[in-house]
């Protein structure tokens, strides 16, 4: 299968500051109080500082990094759900950014109920989620529950159907760029562990360009070309994912 | 551009009937449960007005019944929207979403139950032997009612990440503004109280549904023309303001 490489994500000096302020300094009092006497508080919080990249379509970019090294929040900058304060990102095609789920399902309504809210959220017509609703019903394995309320659920039940909703959302869109912050673990029994990780790799080998955010170096020596490593909000290094994993487990 | 409205639209409205079934979630009376408290300060309201105010309303059961819905309609979109944004942030933080559809659905979730409420009202004229032909002109007050709501939920949605107890400010706010506007009373005109009231949005409002439905006839000309402008750009202020800083809300919250 030969297939024309585009560019898909460019990054080009991307920086992004967070002013950060304390709770207690955002109530209408204080707020008022600062502007009154022209108090001016201002700490930032740098997330990315000068970062560029590029990934191509087919191409699986790995993001490793300690915690608060800015990994989630340079996704969602891809994903636009954040604005840079400084730098070019382009992205070409659909994107699609996979994240934890679990705080869309309405413990309050039923199980198909939950299954029409989740789609119209990820951008499904009611159309289309009813032609994808067995779909997601066959695979979550859950039809015998599906007008049972949620909250009757047990956990694994739950991770069944919130990975179903969501895999099958995303093939839906047939993305161009997938973003992926660490959701590649469906939870569930042994059974559906496997079924959904089959499912994802055939998303991730899918032809999109991916970046998968990811604690778990096994999981990252897989599946990418290329690893990045960040730290602080910088690009400490990037190159060939056996390099880089090996320097970031040693340090 | 066309699409992202419809889409918008849809999802809100997809949105907005989802929490209007929880809010009555599990009970075949609920709606009945939800009539139930406008129906109730409507009665002891009915009887307080009654005996203290002595009034010469004709209809003032109408009077008190249409002013009591609609700035409940207005109180609870607006205190929804003072929270809306805080209260879905996870949502925000986590999919690529028009922020919009959190405000609008609460005003369309909002606006279901006025309608349910609304035909008490047309009940009750009914039952008064009133003309009922003038209601059907509701709508169209009702309509730029909405814009104002939407524009005004639209600004609290936004302040309200900016400053954490916005919610609480305002909820005392719109029980003051309850006292001021003429609900279960009359303002005496050529009263200093009656000129402040001019100010009140929400007396005009009002006014021009009571005039209509009990009086069949329409406020002054002017009054009537300034509130649909002023609603109209209330509407366009507060979408411009929501629309300038939306990029910037999920990261605040």
């Amino acid at each position: 299968m030969t297939k024309e490489i585009i560019k898909r994500i460019e990054v080009k000096n991307l920086s992004k500051r967070f002013s950060a302020d304390c709770k207690s300094s955002i109530g209408a009092l204080s707020i008022f109080i600062n502007f009154v006497t022209f108090k001016k508080e201002k700490k930032e919080i740098v997330v990315a500082d000068n970062i560029s990249f590029d990934v191509y379509s087919s191409e699986v970019l790995g993001i490793i990094g300690k915690n608060g090294a800015g990994k989630s929040s340079l996704l969602r900058l891809i994903a636009e759900i954040y604005k840079p304060s400084s730098g070019v990102i382009k992205t070409h095609g659909s994107v699609v950014y996979l994240t934890g789920m679990e705080q869309g399902i309405v413990a309050k309504l039923t199980m198909r109920e939950n299954i029409y809210l989740m789609g119209s959220v990820l951008g499904l017509s009611q159309k289309d989620i009813r032609k994808k609703f067995d779909d997601i019903v066959d695979f979550s394995g859950l039809r015998d529950h599906v007008d049972m309320k949620v909250y009757q659920f047990s956990t694994g039940m739950l991770s069944r159907l919130n990975f179903s909703i969501m895999i099958n959302c995303v093939n839906h869109h047939n993305p161009d760029v997938l973003l992926i912050d660490e959701v590649l673990s469906a939870g569930g029994d042994a059974d559906f562990q496997e079924k959904a990780t089959q499912k994802m790799e055939d998303l991730i080998k899918g032809g999109a360009a991916v970046i998968l955010v990811s604690h778990d170096l096994l999981v990252l020596k897989r599946y990418c070309n290329k690893v990045l490593w960040l730290d602080q909000g910088t690009i400490k290094e990037i190159g060939l994912p056996n390099d880089i994993i090996e320097k970031y487990h040693n340090s | 551009m066309k699409h992202k409205i419809q889409n918008i639209l849809g999802l809100s409205f997809q949105l907005a009937k989802t929490n209007f079934k929880l809010r009555n979630e599990g009970s075949y009376l609920g709606i009945f449960w939800y009539l139930l408290e406008p129906i109730v300060s409507f009665a002891v309201l009915l009887v307080v007005g009654g005996i203290l105010a002595q009034n010469t309303i004709p209809y003032y059961p109408i009077y008190l019944f249409i002013g009591l819905i609609m700035f409940n309609f207005f109180t609870a979109t607006t205190n929804y929207s003072a929270q809306t944004i805080i209260n879905n942030g996870s949502f925000l933080k986590s999919i690529k979403i028009n922020s919009e559809v959190f405000v609008i659905s609460g005003v369309m979730q909002f606006l279901f139950s006025h309608s349910f409420e609304f035909v008490l009202v047309v009940a009750l004229g009914i039952f008064l032997k009133m003309n009922i032909l003038w209601f059907v002109f509701y709508p169209i007050v009702l309509f730029f009612f909405s814009l104002f709501i939407i524009g005004v939920s639209f600004m609290l949605s936004v302040f309200s990440v900016y400053v954490v107890d916005l919610k609480n400010v305002w909820a005392v706010f719109t029980r003051l503004l309850w006292f001021v506007t003429p609900i279960f009373y009359i303002i005496p005109t050529n009263s200093l109280v009656h000129t402040a009231s001019m100010l009140n949005p929400m007396y005009h409002f009002i006014n021009i549904a009571r005039d209509l439905i009990i009086f069949h006839r329409i406020v002054e000309i002017r009054t009537f023309i300034l509130a649909l402008v002023s609603s109209i750009l209330v509407f366009a202020i507060g979408l411009y303001i929501f629309e300038k800083n939306k990029s910037k809300l999920a990261e605040r919250l």
